[in-house]
């Protein structure tokens, strides 16, 4: 398929990272053949929508519809904030793992394409893979939801590919800010922990959700519920954004994928170049603290410890 | 031959504006407190092959991470056939080729999907791409394993792939970090022609190599880096003579250069 577009764009290297993933994954299957894979791929996904099948009349009750009960909206809400907060976690890991593990960086930025194009497709891979780890569990559900109460559930598939686009932008801006803010030992301590608070919010906002007092959390339901008079203010607009676009409303759905566009293309623009720097800057010591343990002097056919080269000569002179 | 610092030859190639296939002037490059290159002063010439030897933490791969681009010098300017890597760090790429002593290949593919990703990061056309693969596996003899995945190649095998990329481009400077480390004696021959051809072709080659065998027979310049500067520099003959030991090896030259404690003992 890379041969498909032109060479050394951006979605040729999009392609490019998209081919090793399919490879790598196709190897977790132990060697079985890409048919086999696939099959059980295939089996896979049919068991998960078979495990959505008897929790939808459940959601639906709650989440479909243009007007959802108040519970509903806010669990709706408290959702999108687990999937948005999982997403950045991964985002944070996967950066962090980019800049410092480096992989294939030193070929890719030692080769004439820009570093924006280089930190484009692989935040674009970033996201792909923070939208997977989300959709495997989420998309059965909507597309139980789509068979059994109407298209209006598939909007889950544009809207979880904003928030992983929205989600990567921040996760990267972060990296890279702790990267010069902190330097380079200490923003990869700080980005992994922050990434795992962050994915384990996942769990524990649920679990305090679920906790919280009956009367406390219809409070919160209460203050946190859009107006029913459908007069939020422009603040409630911003902040219910994501579930109305959850709940199909095309121009709340348009508005969030351009503004997960926007942030993602503002963010590749502005870091490719210090996305460099920071690539660079993480090369440094970490390879010179690598190579002080294993010193070695030379001799003709090979390499020799120091201490007994230092033999070596003293006998030769 | 020559300590480090300017030379006069460098100064007569500024003022006759002659170009250099690798030209730096001055170039350091710290990590915190530590100085890992504190000034080099390199010109070489097309179709010139130089040797960069030195213990480990010397300097030599921090100065040729600084010619690919991959490190940003703090000081010193850096040309590269006329090109001022620094200013047009793109057009330099384009006539570099750097092989690291641990070379990256994707395991999950194969070395003729690898020659082709190469050789579009370097918008190789995909017609002079495909011929300059098929020679390069040939003459890198990777012709029976072309379509295995390279995630059970021996390290030799690696290096070879990794080679092949380097060379897809067909690079005017080319830097090669330990590119013999760890293959056996048959591969090393077939590389080492290989890169005879591409110095006859005029190229310039700059490699760092622990075996001064390598160095001796097949670099017309030796450069002998220590505590991040140029110590010694010339032909063998003249490291040689410059070293007071006319009839001794290289090996010999470089530890009274590198640990004259060493060699005087």
């Amino acid at each position: 398929m890379t041969s498909m577009v032109r060479r050394g764009s951006f979605i040729w290297l999009v392609l490019h990272d998209l081919r090793l993933n399919w490879r790598r994954f196709l190897g977790m299957f132990g060697g079985a053949s890409p048919a086999v894979a696939v099959g059980l791929m295939v089996a896979g996904a049919l068991a998960l929508h078979a495990v959505a099948w008897p929790m939808l009349p459940y959601l639906a009750d709650h989440l479909s519809g243009a007007e959802p009960s108040p519970e509903g909206r806010l669990a709706l809400g408290a959702f999108l904030i687990c999937v948005a907060s999982w997403m950045a976690a991964q985002g944070l890991f996967q950066a962090t793992r980019t800049l410092y593990d480096r992989g294939d960086l030193d070929l890719l930025l030692g080769s004439p394409l820009s570093p924006r194009k280089v930190l484009g497709a692989k935040a674009v891979a970033i996201a792909l893979s923070s939208l997977g780890s989300v959709a495997m569990l989420a998309l059965p559900v909507a597309n139980v939801g789509a068979l059994r109460y109407g298209a209006h559930w598939l909007a889950f598939y544009p809207n979880l590919g904003s928030l992983a686009l929205a989600a990567t932008a921040l996760a990267l801006l972060v990296t890279i800010a702790l990267f010069y803010v902190l330097g380079p030992r200490k923003a990869r301590t700080y980005a992994q922990l922050g990434g795992a608070l962050l994915g384990g919010s996942f769990v524990l906002g649920v679990q305090v959700i679920a906790l919280l007092p009956e009367g406390l959390r219809t409070s919160l339901t209460q203050m946190l519920s859009p107006a029913r008079d459908g007069a939020d203010g422009v603040i409630g607009h911003v902040l219910w954004l994501p579930v109305r676009a959850l709940q199909a409303q095309p121009i709340d759905m348009a508005l969030l994928a351009v503004i997960a566009v926007v942030l993602f293309a503002t963010a590749i623009w502005t870091l490719g170049d210090r996305f460099a720097g920071a690539c660079l800057g993480a090369a440094g010591s970490p390879s010179a603290d690598r190579r002080a343990g294993s010193r070695r002097v030379v001799c003709p056919d090979h390499a020799l410890p120091v201490r007994r080269a230092q033999r070596v000569a003293s006998a030769a002179a | 031959m020559r300590g480090a610092g300017p030379t006069a030859e460098l100064c007569a190639a500024e003022a006759s504006d002659e170009v250099y296939g690798l030209k730096l002037v001055n170039v350091g490059k710290s990590f915190g407190p530590k100085q890992a290159v504190a000034g080099i002063d390199l010109a070489l010439k097309p179709g010139e092959f130089y040797a960069l030897l030195g213990p480990n933490g010397a300097g030599k791969t921090t100065t040729l991470r600084m010619v690919a681009g991959l490190l940003k010098p703090d000081h010193g300017s850096v040309s590269i056939f006329g090109i001022d890597a620094l200013a047009n760090p793109i057009a330099a790429r384009r006539v570099t080729a750097w092989l690291p002593d641990e070379p990256m290949l994707y395991d999950k593919l194969t070395p003729l999907e690898y020659l082709e990703f190469v050789a579009g990061l370097w918008d190789v056309s995909g017609r002079a791409a495909e011929q300059r693969a098929e020679e390069l596996i040939e003459v890198l003899d990777l012709g029976p394993h072309a379509h295995a995945r390279c995630e059970g190649f021996s390290r030799g095998m690696k290096q070879k792939v990794a080679l092949a990329g380097a060379l897809i481009h067909d690079p005017k400077l080319i830097m090669l970090d330990e590119p013999l480390t760890g293959i056996d004696a048959g591969i090393a021959r077939q590389v080492k022609d290989l890169l005879m051809a591409r110095v006859k072709a005029g190229a310039t080659i700059v490699l760092t190599t622990h075996i001064l065998e390598v160095a001796e027979r097949l670099a017309g310049r030796i450069g002998i880096v220590a505590g991040g500067k140029l110590v010694a520099e010339g032909t063998f003959a003249q490291l040689k003579a410059a070293a007071g030991r006319d009839h001794s090896t290289l090996e010999d030259v470089f530890l009274s250069l590198t640990r004259p404690e060493a060699a005087a003992a």
